[in-house]
């Protein structure tokens, strides 16, 4: 695109959404009518216009002053134009000395809706984000890469804790956690006196979750003769059993052995899985591209993108309590597969792919951990710990 | 200029849904301030970025289910259920963020039973 034919543009734009006089289009013409007085000579005119046409700050100002008038003519049809940052500037590559004007943008929109009903919450979200850069001479653009990402979030939540609607519990409720906030022994008798009451009157249930995220990506060069699309669906499924008493709670086995580390610490006066640390379990289907990945090049060829699923869960609970040093256990597993994969790749099992990892960490730093497994050479920035034992301080 | 004390709404709160509704801590009061995200039960830092995002949302959720439905609390002017939530979340995934700081967002958005 000429810049001539934007500029062209952008005034019938803006003089038909606002009115002339709300652009300084006419400080342009005012402008070039003062020049012509000095200079007589057109050529040196032109000269003098072409700097100006050429100044990014120009059209900075002249975008300014369009989203000023968008917000005082009609604020919500042009409300978007908030989340569009629009930047003009000079491209200039290394090669040699000529610029060419041209702009960056970054577009952030998103939008949220929740229903409410009953126990039951559903929420939406809505998110649009585009960023590039545009030259008006393509040659000049050294950061030629446009990025268009749209997300779309839903998730469903459902209990969690008993509705009460009584003005005088919320009082009382509120009494209690005062004076339980100025108890020092938390396992005193007069606080374990105050906890019992407030258990009469708040009762926790059992929380279920369920997220769905789909995110469509676009990436292309400004003119769209190089394009990939990078879709993905990540599904979260988790379940929170927040009474103790609940049997979920009861049934979440792999706390058994750090309860029973709890009891005989001290941390629980009795046998307590807890059903807060019950897992979260989530699938993520991507459509993955290659970049860099000189491994699969050399046993496959190419680095062709592919699809592939992924499942991944954690755990995390606490053991015991020394001093003022929390002492966690922590794991994560993760499992990779990949759909249709070349014969190259399954011959040598990386094709599905596992990688487990167990940490001992207390709340000053200090860790142990052990790693078994791999992640795929494309996810290894979220490797944490590495095969072995490892003991650090941070 | 936000203080943690135990007379502050949003303050004990959260400190006692953390502590004795959501196993998130088990220290009293005075010493729950200053202790961090990755101090807290929830924070798994060998979870993936997405993962821990979702248990994130989880705990901000039932937070918010507490405070609303079981407190007495409504949300203040020009804030709501996602908001609050989306607010809470921001802090919940920053491992150096203090449960005070927490509290701090938990005060901006919420107005408690008989807070004046």
């Amino acid at each position: 695109m000429k810049k001539y034919q934007f500029v062209l543009i952008w005034f019938f734009i803006s003089v038909s959404m606002f009115g002339q006089d709300a652009i300084s289009g006419s400080n342009l013409n005012n402008l070039i009518n003062k020049t012509k007085t000095v200079f007589q000579d057109d050529v040196q005119v032109e000269a003098v216009v072409n700097g100006i046409i050429d100044n990014p700050d120009l059209y900075n100002n002249l975008w300014e002053q369009f989203i000023k008038q968008a917000s005082l003519n009609n604020g919500t049809t042009w409300k978007f134009l908030n989340d569009l940052n629009i930047k003009f500037k000079n491209f200039q590559n290394t090669e040699n000395s000529f610029t060419s004007l041209g702009f960056t943008y970054d577009f952030d929109f998103n939008y949220a809706k929740s229903i409410e009903s009953g126990h039951n919450s559903i929420s939406h979200s809505f998110g649009l984000t585009a960023k590039g850069n545009v030259a008006f001479n393509k040659k000049l653009n050294t950061s030629n890469l446009i990025e268009t990402n749209i997300n779309y979030d839903f998730t469903y939540y459902s209990g969690g804790v008993v509705e009460n609607s009584d003005t005088a519990i919320f009082t009382k409720l509120d009494v209690i956690r005062a004076k339980l906030a100025k108890i020092k022994d938390q396992h005193s008798k007069e606080a374990l006196s105050l906890l019992d009451e407030y258990g009469k009157f708040c009762i926790l249930s059992t929380q279920y979750y369920c997220g769905i995220s789909p995110k469509f990506g676009f990436e292309s060069n400004q003119d769209f003769t190089k394009k990939q699309f990078i879709p993905g669906v990540t599904i979260d499924l988790g379940v929170k059993a927040w009474n103790k008493k609940d049997l979920l709670a009861q049934l979440n086995i792999l706390d058994y052995p750090f309860a029973i580390l709890r009891l005989i610490t001290g941390i629980d006066d009795n046998f307590t899985p807890y059903g807060s640390t019950l897992p979260i379990a989530e699938f993520t289907f991507n459509y993955v591209i290659p970049t860099n990945d000189s491994t699969r090049k050399s046993l496959t060829g190419n680095i062709n993108p592919f699809p592939r699923i992924k499942f991944e869960t954690g755990f995390r609970t606490i053991i015991s309590r020394v001093e003022k040093e929390n002492i966690f256990f922590s794991t994560d597993f993760r499992y990779y597969y990949e759909i249709n994969a070349p014969q190259t790749i399954k011959d040598l099992k990386l094709n599905n792919q596992l990688y487990v990892v167990a940490a001992l960490q207390s709340t000053s730093g200090l860790y142990v951990s052990y790693a078994y497994g791999k992640l795929p050479f494309d996810a290894k920035n979220d490797e944490v710990y590495s095969i072995g034992f490892n003991c650090k301080l941070f | 200029m936000f203080e943690w004390n135990s007379d502050n709404k949003a303050s004990n709160s959260l400190w006692f849904a953390f502590c004795h509704q959501m196993d998130q801590l088990n220290t009293n009061f005075d010493d729950s301030s200053d202790l961090k995200m990755n101090d807290l039960t929830f924070y798994n830092p060998l979870l993936s970025s997405t993962e821990l995002n979702a248990t994130a949302s989880i705990i901000a959720v039932q937070l918010d289910n507490i405070f609303i439905n079981s407190n007495g609390a409504f949300y203040e002017n020009n804030v709501n259920k996602i908001k609050a939530i989306s607010d809470m979340v921001a802090v919940l995934v920053d491992s150096n963020k203090t449960v005070k700081e927490l509290a701090a967002v938990i005060d901006n958005d919420y107005k408690f039973w008989h807070e004046v």
